[in-house]
């Protein structure tokens, strides 16, 4: 029981950055607490109080504003916990080390979970307590009452983490053994998201109650959910006893079947996969050009924090354009409507230039371009590979939005040709752009702080820009009309394209020796 | 052959690094490049290969200049830098295939020429995992063969053997030879004497930019040890 004890303190030392502040106060300086320890409660504070204030403008009752915290703090977890079961249950540093000692498997994973639990512990008593306040006129609050409550939050993380961790395994498996399976399945479940979104949910008319209705109907669906209301609403213990209970031995039960095999599936987890076949691609005769677009493409997928980092804001941009279409009630607004009638290339346009890809694409070669400089193909071929590879995710996003909005907007023909010619052009120059900047102050030598700095500092400038175009109407006289201004905006950007091409030809050779040369 | 004439190498105007090098390197040589560190070999390696600018002279393989035909140069050579450097979010297979791309092989000549050195280096199995996961050696192993894919006329190695198991070495010597009664050029930079006394057919020593030693290894060497003739030549105390 002692060694159980030790493996949790030794895990717990390190959530939220508790041993630094402790060696702190060790040493007598109290006032050095983590500045990202300090930054995580305030941001957890700030959401809570988002959430507060949410649940006490849309909901009045009380008993429905609980379950409804407790369904979004079991999600919440589950969506964490995705990402935590692979850090720490699985693929953790020390488990290889922990099965040395004479530890029991199932001490192991049980310290393990505790790490989880109470990672997920802390926003579930935010989230829970956020709705309790908001929640307070409506409810009788008693001691019984309040004890129960609590009880009942020490025990919402134990689902989420045992799903997690599930769905986590299986996705391995599948990634593992069925890959082309995983892969059309993800492109079934895409496919149907989008039947619904497109055919189904717009023919709903959305309303506030509406909403109310689906979310109540939703915290009845989650079992879990049900039982937690109905013991609080009726303050029946026997309901109450069943929720703890059924998290008791499903938490036991998964313990149980996890320790049995826990170092194989570790050992899994890590990549000690049984050796498949080599798969020799087909190539094409453009062969040099195509195969670094190839490279470029496999490089952007496999490098998940590079791929995340460039497009997240325009695929953010893309999915809150369609929410704001179906699900908000904005959808019944005509002055909406016809906005998007006028200027939504203008929008698509600022939302495809969010792509910050470019920005990063030559200076996270780094030590590579030695290589490439070594290899027989021209700065040209570099750099419009990049530039192609680049264009060709943002081009999707832009078929996609430019669809999207043709379909539900419904504009004139002028505006249907500006939907998906204007954000083309525009991205275009962004990447191109976008490419100089980081080829003329790329600093492959240089690691100080100055250079880290300029390096972050840099994507400000197209970020800036992108968002310089949402301006442009207010530039030009209301006489002139959208046509004029959507219009200027496009020769703008050609002549910006050709710009770049000017400045990329003239500063050629300098640009070759500041990404090829040592 | 490769030619090196008057080479001189510049990073700070007025303070040369490297100061006219003439080397002549021919076909079937195992050519020990030896140095210092510091002394200008990886610069002169960089500058072989087009990562290195060239203050004055020029490089020519078979009269193919570095500075007038990058790309026709650079088809006939394969580098392997002094630490491997790879796409590491890729997996072997596809690093392999990459490189191929680059150097224009035929599906076919690609297909043999992976199965056939990565199973020399004994990395055949492990070229679908990702180069992250990779060991050091298993890095340079993985260097080593996309160098050998397009069987260039060619190779210029900077410490080619830091990093692999004994076994590794050996295979890597015993191909360097073939590959030079083959006809083609070896050019490889080395720290460890006594591999570049064994292996090698020619030696140059470097010191301070400059070439102290150059020629046929035998002749240079004559009674001495490779490591006694660099102690006296290069080490000043």
């Amino acid at each position: 029981m002692t060694k159980i004890i030790h493996l949790i303190y030794i895990h717990l030392l390190s959530l939220f950055g508790i041993n630094r502040v402790v060696k702190n106060v060790h040493e007598g300086e109290s006032a050095r607490f983590e500045f990202k320890t300090i930054l995580f409660i305030i941001i957890s504070l700030l959401y809570c109080f988002l959430f507060y204030i949410l649940l006490q403008t849309f909901f009045t009752d009380g008993f429905l504003i609980l379950p409804i915290a407790f369904l979004f703090s079991s999600i919440f977890c589950l969506l964490y916990d995705f990402n935590q079961v692979k850090a720490i249950l699985f693929q953790a540093e020390d488990t290889l080390f922990l099965f040395s000692l004479p530890i029991d498997k199932k001490e192991i994973v049980l310290s393990k979970l505790f790490t989880i639990y109470f990672k997920n512990i802390f926003f579930a008593f935010l989230f829970m307590i956020s709705a309790l306040l908001a929640a307070r006129f409506t409810l009788l609050l008693n001691q019984t009452f309040i004890l129960l409550f609590l009880v009942m939050i020490l025990f919402i993380p134990v689902l989420p983490i045992v799903i997690a961790s599930i769905c986590f395994y299986a996705n391995s498996y599948f990634k593992m053994h069925f890959l082309k399976l995983r892969v059309a399945l993800f492109i079934s479940i895409f496919v149907v998201l989008c039947f619904f979104l497109f055919f189904i949910l717009p023919d709903v008319y959305i309303t506030r109650s509406n909403i109310m209705f689906l979310i109540s109907k939703l915290c009845r669906l989650y079992p879990i959910s049900y039982l937690f209301s109905q013991s609080l609403s009726q303050m029946n213990l026997f309901l109450f006893f069943a929720y703890l209970m059924i998290h008791i031995g499903i938490i036991y039960l998964y313990i149980v079947f996890l320790s049995f095999d826990y170092p194989k599936i570790c050992s899994v987890m890590r990549g000690r996969k049984k050796k498949s076949f080599i798969v020799y691609k087909k190539r094409s005769n453009k062969k040099r050009f195509f195969g670094l677009v190839h490279k470029e493409l496999v490089y952007l997928f496999s490098y998940s924090l590079y791929f995340k980092n460039s497009y997240s804001l325009t695929i953010i941009g893309s999915i809150f354009l369609v929410f704001m279409f179906l699900i908000l009630p904005y959808r019944s607004y005509d002055s909406f409507l016809s906005y998007f009638n006028l200027f939504g290339p203008l929008v698509l346009s600022v939302i495809a230039s969010l792509g910050l890809s470019g920005i990063h694409a030559f200076s996270l070669e780094r030590k590579n371009l030695d290589m490439l400089g070594s290899f027989p193909v021209s700065f040209g071929q570099v750099f419009f590979a990049k530039m192609l590879t680049n264009f060709l995710l943002l081009f999707v996003l832009i078929l996609f939005n430019a669809t999207f909005l043709m379909l539900v907007v419904k504009p004139n023909t002028f505006v249907i040709v500006m939907l998906y010619v204007l954000p083309i052009f525009v991205s275009l120059f962004h990447i191109f752009f976008s490419l100089l900047l980081d080829s003329c102050f790329i600093d492959k030598a240089n690691q100080s702080e100055s250079a880290i700095i300029k390096e972050r500092l840099l994507p400000i400038v197209p970020i800036f820009l992108s968002f310089s175009y949402l301006v442009f109407p207010f530039l030009f006289p209301n006489v002139l009309g959208y046509k004029y201004i959507l219009g200027s905006l496009l020769v703008i950007s050609i002549s910006e394209i050709i710009c770049c091409l000017l400045f990329y030809f003239v500063a050629r050779r300098k640009l070759i020796r500041k990404i090829f040369y040592s | 052959m490769l030619e090196i004439k008057k080479y001189s190498l510049e990073y700070i105007k007025g303070k040369k690094v490297i100061n006219k090098l003439n080397l002549y390197v021919k076909e079937g040589d195992i050519y020990a490049f030896v140095g210092r560190n510091g002394a200008g070999k990886t610069s002169t390696i960089k500058s072989i290969v087009g990562i290195n600018h060239i203050t004055e002279g020029d490089i020519l393989l078979d009269g193919i200049s570095i500075l007038k035909q990058p790309i026709a140069f650079k088809k006939r050579i394969a580098y392997v830098p002094d630490t491997p450097i790879l796409y590491e979010h890729l997996t072997g297979i596809q690093y392999l295939l990459f490189i191929a791309d680059m150097y224009d092989l035929t599906e076919e000549k690609r297909d043999t020429m992976i199965q056939t050195y990565a199973k020399t280096f004994e990395l055949y199995e492990d070229l679908n995992d990702i180069i992250e996961s990779y060991s050091h050696g298993m890095k340079q192993k993985l260097v080593l063969v996309a160098a050998f894919l397009h069987d260039p006329k060619l190779y210029i190695l900077d410490e080619p053997f830091v990093g692999l198991d004994p076994k590794a070495s050996f295979t890597l010597k015993k191909l360097l030879k073939e590959k030079a009664e083959q006809g083609k050029i070896i050019f490889f930079s080395t720290h460890v004497l006594e591999v570049a006394e064994k292996l090698c057919n020619k030696i140059a020593i470097l010191k301070e930019g400059k070439l102290v030693v150059d020629g046929e290894m035998k002749k240079v060497l004559q009674e001495h040890s490779l490591e006694e003739l660099f102690m006296e030549l290069v080490v000043d105390d």
